[in-house]
């Protein structure tokens, strides 16, 4: 039994290391560094907008992974197996990840609501993990690779530009409005004559649809994807991003993806362990006690009792007469 | 392909099941009263297995005493749970669950930044015995042990929950929360009940699990957690003896894809069976028509 070393590893921390990595790891951050994350985050962004639009109309699922391993597979197989060049394939990936999310909401989204949704979204994300690793035509559990490192920074702010750009439009939409009905409540939306099942499968595929550009663009960035990626840490981080920022906006997605992404750079060294021990921890504090996000992008202004008493004056007056204090 | 190679698969299936029913049972206490599906139940689990190596490490060498503390450690962590992550957040089904895979998160790289992450040796009850019973076919005392061990935690849960108060206080949670109040029914203290033995239940299924293999990791309750969700799912929320009989299937099929088609099979199986179920019988096999959970 090796316990004893591990525990006095524990207890006896070389504080003067730990401090020394921390100066050497801040000291060695350099632009290009900073760049890298940077597109990173972008790429992320992307797919955190997928998962973004789903919960926005109520589809809580658990499983993104699976849709944006789907996404990159497609990509990895079309421009590694029929050589499809990047700008190509930028478009086709996307309407695979549409089809994907429609052949998702007609399986699972048109039949399960909640909790049964969430549950069956993450079998098939594993399920499919599992059916990456034993098909030899996507290389097995070795993944695929070959892909080209298309994704350079400005490729991304393009891509990331023209998707937040979509997504302002769609949320000054009359969609978005039946989206958040639907997350509300079901039965009220068709009661007001909201299409409740089209406005699910719309979810559906725009998520899809934007999903398979993020798992492009992920594709293309890490150049070799195995099936092992795309298992419960990436959808954990995903969710973290779009929670961590609130479902009002977006802009909640773009905050708390960036809190994901570049907080552990400033707080730890690269250590993977550490970091997810702080992503747990911190969401467990941000839903505890700030529900709604941890941000306040798109909150609704607090009315304060002066505005209340305004507005009552306001409709007590008789039409005509002058607002305003006594 | 022998008929004895065949039962013993069977039969090591069934071991195997065994150990699912018990982390199906814990589940279900928690998600059958309180419609929270605890998340951090494999931590739990995890954590029942750390104590146990604890109790070696402090220099005493009794596995019986050990699991005491380990089950007692993951009661603890269980009652932790419920206090700061499931209590604060009553009422949002989805929050709380969040919560919960957060907690796990945690409490697993927690551990393994401890431990520094290597898989650690457990030492066994008792060396396994194998009894030879129709010619080639073998049957271990610890595999006898499992079964026992899972059919009895059955007949306790369903004995506990119908014959006295606390079980018959959280049925009545699970039936209506409003109700339970009106009949003067303390909930904090019922749902803190459960989520205590959720968690002794996790323990024990923790320390098998460790004793089974000789060894435990900071993710040993991952995968077994999963498992335990396919059988509540599949077996109907509430039901505690079809947890113990779809564990045990769910054990023999995936031990039978194993021995006939190839490890990589083994999770696919569980989990396309719980969708295919999901959509044909939403309630699962055993339960009742129209129990299934309300989206608090």
């Amino acid at each position: 039994m090796d316990s004893p070393e591990a525990i006095q590893h524990f207890l006896g921390i070389d504080w003067e290391a730990t401090w020394r990595d921390l100066a050497l790891h801040y000291s060695s951050i350099t632009w290009a560094f900073v760049l890298d994350i940077v597109v990173d985050y972008g790429v992320y962004l992307v797919s955190a907008f997928g998962l973004f639009i789903l919960f926005a109309a109520g589809q809580y699922s658990l499983g993104h992974a699976g849709l944006v391993g789907i996404a990159a597979y497609s990509t990895a197989v079309m421009v590694v197996k029929f050589g499809v060049p990047f700008w190509l394939s930028l478009p086709l990936s996307g309407l695979a990840g549409l089809l994907a999310g429609i052949i998702y909401y007609y399986l699972l989204g048109a039949r399960l609501s909640g909790f049964y949704l969430a549950i069956a979204t993450f079998a098939v994300s594993e399920a499919l993990v599992t059916l990456w690793l034993s098909t030899d035509y996507l290389g097995g559990a070795l993944g695929m690779h070959g892909i080209p490192l298309a994704s350079q920074w400005h490729t991304v702010l393009i891509v990331v530009a023209i998707v937040i750009f979509g997504l302002w439009r769609l949320q000054k939409s009359r969609f978005w409005l039946s989206f958040l009905a639907i997350r509300e409540s079901p039965i009220v939306a068709g009661a007001m004559g909201v299409n409740v099942a089209g406005t699910r499968m719309l979810a559906w595929g725009i998520g899809g649809f934007i999903t398979g550009i993020g798992g492009n663009l992920w594709a293309h960035r890490v150049t070799i994807i195995a099936p092992p990626e795309f298992s419960l840490n990436l959808t954990f981080i995903l969710l973290l991003g779009v929670l961590l920022g609130g479902l009002r906006t977006f802009w909640g997605t773009v905050a708390g993806g960036a809190f994901v992404y570049f907080v552990p750079w400033l707080t730890t060294t690269d250590e993977p362990r550490y970091r997810l021990m702080l992503y747990g921890l911190t969401i467990v504090l941000v839903l505890v006690f700030r529900p709604g996000g941890l941000l306040p992008v798109g909150a609704p202004k607090k009315r304060t009792v002066e505005d209340l008493r305004r507005i009552a004056e306001q409709a007590a007056a008789p039409p005509g007469a002058k607002t305003g204090g006594d | 392909m022998t008929a004895g190679y065949f039962t013993e698969l069977i039969f090591i299936g069934i071991a195997t099941g065994a150990l699912y029913a018990i982390v199906a049972i814990g589940f279900n206490l928690v998600f059958g009263t309180m419609n929270v599906l605890n998340l951090a139940h494999g931590a739990t689990m995890m954590v029942g297995s750390y104590g146990l190596l604890l109790v070696f490490y402090v220099g005493l060498d009794n596995f019986w005493l050990a699991a005491i503390v380990g089950m007692v450690l993951a009661t603890i962590t269980g009652l932790m749970i419920e206090r700061l992550t499931v209590r604060p957040l009553r009422g949002h089904w989805w929050n709380t669950k969040i919560a919960t895979l957060g907690a796990a998160v945690f409490l697993e790289n927690l551990v393994q930044v401890i431990t520094n992450g290597h898989p650690q040796n457990v030492p066994r009850p008792f060396d396994p015995t194998y009894y030879a019973i129709f010619g080639s076919f073998e049957v271990s005392d610890f595999q006898v042990l499992l079964i026992v061990v899972s059919v009895g935690v059955m007949l306790g849960m369903v004995w506990f929950l119908k014959e006295t108060k606390w079980g018959r206080a959280i049925r009545v949670l699970a039936q209506s929360p409003d109700i339970a109040k009106c009949i003067g029914i303390n909930i904090n203290r019922i749902t803190i009940i459960g989520f205590g033995i959720s968690g002794a239940l996790a323990g024990l299924a923790g320390i098998l699990n460790a004793a089974t293999f000789g060894s435990t990791y900071p993710f040993v309750g991952l995968l077994l957690g999963l498992k335990g969700i396919v059988v509540l799912i599949v077996a109907g929320i509430g039901n505690m003896r079809g947890a113990l009989y779809v564990g045990m299937v769910l054990g023999v099929v995936e031990t039978m894809a194993v021995g006939l088609g190839g490890s990589t099979y083994r999770d696919l199986v569980a989990y396309v069976a719980m969708v295919l179920i999901l959509l044909v019988r939403p309630h699962g096999l055993f339960g009742e028509e129209g129990r299934v959970v309300r989206e608090v």
